[in-house]
């Protein structure tokens, strides 16, 4: 879908709604904007819900037209397909060329903006339902603060190359591999938007940054899956998307407490660290790195706690217990209580009107990501802006489990918390983190062993169940195994289990489970109870066929039988052993 | 070449016509209309079989009112000081019409480096710097290549002046080779200057560039890089004319379905020729060299030599043609002109149309001053930036006065050079 209009240097960036340059098409995400833009009109056509503005930010899309023009003038597909670090081509493409069609419109365009940008990948196959290539490519901000527009211009044209370079990012390549797609059919548009936030200092930053999803994959007991969820986090979203600790809840029972086992647990589990764009002095030039404006800052060391007032509470240690709001004593939590129960913004309200009205136009499920900001002046009025729109795909296929009991034979394991839906019978392979030698220092080796043997897989054209502990994807090497999508990518069923060492805590990482969806994995949440049924001695009696020392591959004698009912989000892997499903 | 047609009284005549228009009075036209200083001098080489021979060279510099003198030195046989007096003038309109701080001149030697060895052009080079060293520099009057130069007699003119000056200076002349002071982009920056203007015209005109078909008169660099942009932003080219060096003549190769600039490239020599032979089997019609003018297309671009459109063939241009992009000097003489401004098609004018490597020279320039160069995109960004600016102010004062194309553009720069003069106290 091609929404929005001409870029025009006469009106410049700053158009209703959004603007493209070049010619081609606009890909996923921007298409996503441009359908948000349109739902935004009809349901909202006054720009307010509630007394918070809300819209798109300002927004240019460089189409997938350009990239072609620029991929072939330098002839960039030579090294994009070879095999040069990820930092060889993305600097290739850094010196390469936008030629005379469009060095010009890129810099009318910086002229004309003194925000920082955000300038995000939106390729042809990129979250699209059936290509599920949601995250694979960079996203980079720039500060857009520098005194001359030159600075600004190569800062930039810069983070857009940087961007088309992350397309053929080793990751990426291997990905495409394995889902036997041509990585020269991929085309990729660019959207440049302002950040939605505002300046602290030498920081900008929104004050909220969220991503709702309309279906929940992992309801807690009391709440059905179509309540959906949203996680919030202080500062950038890129603290959501990579995984870190941020607030989960459900839009439609917002007071609802968060299954903490107690206080230490959420204190220990609450977010910590916020990311912000870095409006001082650039310390490290380096083009070829995502990070190069942001910073990444403790909560502990702002200068204004006060910012904190609709976003927190205060732990107060003698009594062990939380105090919405900020006070003069006592560490802030960031559990989202004033905004959440007390209603201090009306974010909540938008939330479930917005979640409603995408669900309507779109007819599916739907997953969005958002930005507040408070605005600068005490009197200016909120602003929700809309980032993304996404469907999601829940197929509809009925699972009806069959009666189980805890000890028996076939069964390997059985879960509460499972997501997907639907039935395989085609694993014959198990590729499990060894627990007599796991250690939470070594899962960033841990994550690099599995994606040795993943890529096995990949050429062997195998699908395997994936066992480990602690959460699949997490960018805290801390919190679980930090792997990234394409490292996992043949597993057809992933397990998270728990260890006494490592606490199963479920990943937020939206874009980790969006590809998780699109390829129906099956996605296991096995806690303390449940893991009493995994059969680690039958696992550990197949024979292997590779091991490190942290991680065993395991070949079956027969297929395991797996089967998710989505609807209660309940399953169960069978052996097989004497019988077949 | 028609030998009666003097290029210097052509440029009188245009500004007379303009210092009308704005009502100059007689101190701003005497001094306008003339240049400001000449240098003509002699420039004697030992030749390689020993003999001597004197070269006649000319700087004529004809305004600095906006800033130092700008402008090519030109080897050719029948270089006349006519010629350079008016394309010194053209050059102080071209920078004044597209804002850059410099003024005008243009310079020259009679010879032919066809018939000279590298030594013997070496030494005209040399030459010419030692008779001119104090009149010119980066901050006094700035040389580049044109007609029969090329970045290696630019390089050759700047160790001549370091040295006498004892001295680096890299800014003192322009379309030096990349590496060795020279700016990315300047190779491309006339032809795809002209296209940024023909694009912001079409815009105006509500016409989708997609739409539209052009003929090309001439397939040098401005012409091979305008023909480039020109299909990469959607526009087909059905014909190109080029020189034969062996016929001396010159043909145009057409193709219906439009050309194939790769292909064409292909097979075209160094001076821009392309292969007949090899054309007609590549299904190129092969016409005599004044067709490019009758193509039934929608854009006409001469962008090679001047007096091209004249009074004699401005008939021949198809009703179709809505605009005509003047990438080359004078292609279109007054007589031309009128008939054009009576037929309502727009007209880019020369100045304005082929500033882009002038604009780039001084990009160039700059760079060499700071001892720091820029990125292709850097440069190119710029270009457009600043040809696109320029277009528009043009265009708006032609819209709002309705006055033609060259008319408003000649208002534009003989006003800032008018104004400026002023300021100084000059007149």
């Amino acid at each position: 879908m091609k929404s929005g209009q001409k870029f025009d240097r006469e009106t410049g960036f700053f158009h209703d709604g959004f603007t493209y340059i070049g010619t081609g098409l606009p890909g996923g995400k921007a298409s996503g904007l441009a359908l948000s833009q349109n739902i935004l009109k009809k349901h909202f056509p006054e720009g307010d819900i509630a007394g918070m503005q809300v819209n798109i930010p300002h927004t240019t899309v460089l189409l997938s037209g350009v990239f072609d023009v620029f991929m072939k003038e330098n002839n960039l597909y030579e090294i994009s397909l070879s095999d040069a670090s990820d930092e060889d081509i993305a600097l290739s493409f850094i010196n390469a060329s936008f030629g005379g069609s469009y060095a010009g419109d890129l810099f009318y365009l910086i002229e004309n903006i003194d925000k920082p940008l955000a300038v995000r990948s939106s390729s042809i196959c990129e979250d699209s339902l059936n290509e599920p290539f949601a995250g694979f490519y960079e996203t980079k901000m720039v500060a857009n603060n520098q005194v001359s527009s030159t600075e600004k211009y190569n800062a930039l044209i810069n983070a857009i190359k940087y961007v088309y370079a992350s397309l053929f990012f080793q990751q990426s390549k291997k990905y495409f591999q394995t889902i036997n797609k041509d990585i020269c059919k991929e085309k990729m548009a660019v959207i440049v938007q302002e950040v939605v936030g505002d300046r602290h200092g030498d920081n900008f930053f929104p004050y909220i940054s969220g991503v709702l999803k309309s279906y929940n994959f992992y309801p807690s007991e009391q709440i059905e899956p179509d309540a959906g969820f949203a996680a919030l986090a202080f500062g950038l979203g890129k603290t959501i998307v990579d995984g870190s600790s941020c607030w989960s809840y459900c839009p439609r029972y917002p007071r609802t407490p968060q299954p903490f086992n107690n206080m230490k647990d959420l204190l220990n589990n609450t977010q910590k660290e916020y990311w912000a764009v870095n409006l001082g002095k650039i310390n490290n030039y380096n083009p070829v790195a995502e990070t190069e404006y942001l910073v990444h800052n403790s909560i502990f060391d702002l200068e204004d706690k006060k910012l904190l007032r609709h976003i927190c509470s205060t732990y107060d240690y003698d009594n062990d217990r939380l105090i919405m709001g900020v006070q003069n004593y006592g560490a802030p939590v960031l559990d989202f209580a004033p905004v959440l129960r007390a209603e201090t913004l009306p974010l909540n309200t938008v939330i479930n009107q917005i979640i409603k009205a995408c669900e309507d136009e779109t007819n599916s499920k739907v997953e969005i990501e958002f930005a507040v900001s408070l605005g600068a002046a005490n009197n200016s009025q909120p602003r929700f802006g809309f980032l993304q729109l996404r469907p999601i795909n829940i197929s509809n296929e009925i699972i009806d489990l069959p009666e189980i009991s805890d000890n028996s034979e076939d069964l390997l394991l059985t879960s509460q918390k499972v997501m997907g839906n639907g039935r395989s019978n085609d694993i014959f392979d198990i590729m499990y983190i060894r627990p007599e030698n796991f250690n939470i220092q070594y899962t960033n080796q841990i994550a690099a062993d599995i994606a040795e043997l993943n890529a096995i897989f990949t050429t062997n054209k195998r699908k395997y169940l994936l066992i480990g502990f602690g959460r699949w994807g997490t960018s805290d090497p801390w919190c679980g195994i930090p792997v990234k999508w394409p490292q996992i990518s043949n597993a057809k069923v992933i397990v998270e289990t728990v260890l006494p060492s490592m606490r199963a805590d479920f990943s937020q990482g939206a874009h980790f489970f969006h590809n998780m969806t699109a390829h129906n994995v099956f996605y296991f949440s096995v806690d303390k109870e449940d893991a009493k049924n995994l059969d680690w001695n039958w696992i550990q009696q197949q024979k292997t066929v590779n091991e490190t020392k942290f991680v065993k591959h395991v070949r079956l004698k027969q297929n395991l039988t797996v089967l998710v009912d989505g609807r209660h989000s309940k399953g169960s892997i069978f052996k097989n052993e004497d019988k077949k499903q | 070449m028609d030998k009666s047609f003097n290029a210097f009284k052509m440029a009188q005549d245009q500004f007379d016509a303009v210092a009308d228009k704005l009502n100059l009075n007689e101190a701003s036209r005497e001094f306008l209309r003339t240049p400001m200083r000449e240098y003509h001098f002699s420039i004697p080489v030992k030749m390689d079989d020993g003999t001597s021979k004197v070269f006649r060279g000319f700087r004529i510099q004809h305004n600095d009112a906006l800033g130092p003198c700008k402008g090519g030195i030109r080897f050719h046989p029948q270089e006349t000081v006519d010629t350079v007096r008016a394309l010194s003038m053209w050059m102080t309109w071209k920078t004044s019409v597209v804002d850059i701080p410099l003024g005008g001149s243009k310079g020259g030697v009679i010879c032919d480096p066809h018939n000279l060895s590298d030594r013997e052009q070496e030494q005209i080079c040399r030459g010419w710097v030692r008779q001119l060293h104090k009149n010119v520099g980066p901050l006094r009057d700035i040389p580049a290549p044109d007609v029969m130069t090329n970045g290696q007699h630019m390089l050759w003119m700047l160790d001549e002046y370091e040295t006498i000056t004892g001295e680096k200076y890299p800014g003192m002349i322009t379309g030096k080779p990349v590496g060795m002071g020279g700016s990315l982009g300047r190779t491309e920056a006339t032809g795809y200057g002209a296209i940024f203007t023909v694009r912001e015209a079409l815009k105006e005109m509500k016409l989708s560039i997609e739409d539209t078909t052009a003929s090309f008169q001439g397939f040098g660099n401005v012409s091979q890089y305008a023909i480039k942009l020109y299909e990469q932003l959607g526009g087909k080219t059905l014909c190109i004319s080029s020189w034969d060096q062996q016929d001396q003549t010159s043909y145009a190769f057409y193709k219906k379905e439009g050309i194939n600039l790769n292909e064409l490239l292909e097979i075209t020599d160094r001076f821009g020729g392309v292969d007949k032979r090899k054309a007609k089997d590549l299904g190129y019609e092969v016409l005599p060299g004044d067709k490019w003018i009758e193509i039934d297309c929608d854009i006409l671009i001469p962008a090679a030599m001047e007096n091209q459109i004249t009074g004699e063939n401005v008939h021949k241009i198809s009703s179709k043609v809505k605009l005509i992009a003047e990438g080359a000097n004078g292609p279109t003489t007054p007589e031309a002109d009128e008939v054009l401004k009576e037929r309502g098609i727009f007209i880019i004018p020369d100045f304005l149309c082929n500033a882009g490597g002038v604009t780039c020279s001084y990009f160039e320039q700059v760079q060499c001053n700071m001892n720091y160069f820029w990125s292709k995109d850097e440069v190119l960004g710029k270009l457009d930036y600043k040809m696109t600016t320029a277009y528009h102010k043009v265009s708006k004062l032609a819209r709002e006065k309705k006055l033609y194309m060259r008319d408003a553009a000649y208002m534009i720069s003989v006003d800032r050079v008018v104004r400026a003069s002023v300021a100084r106290g000059w007149i």
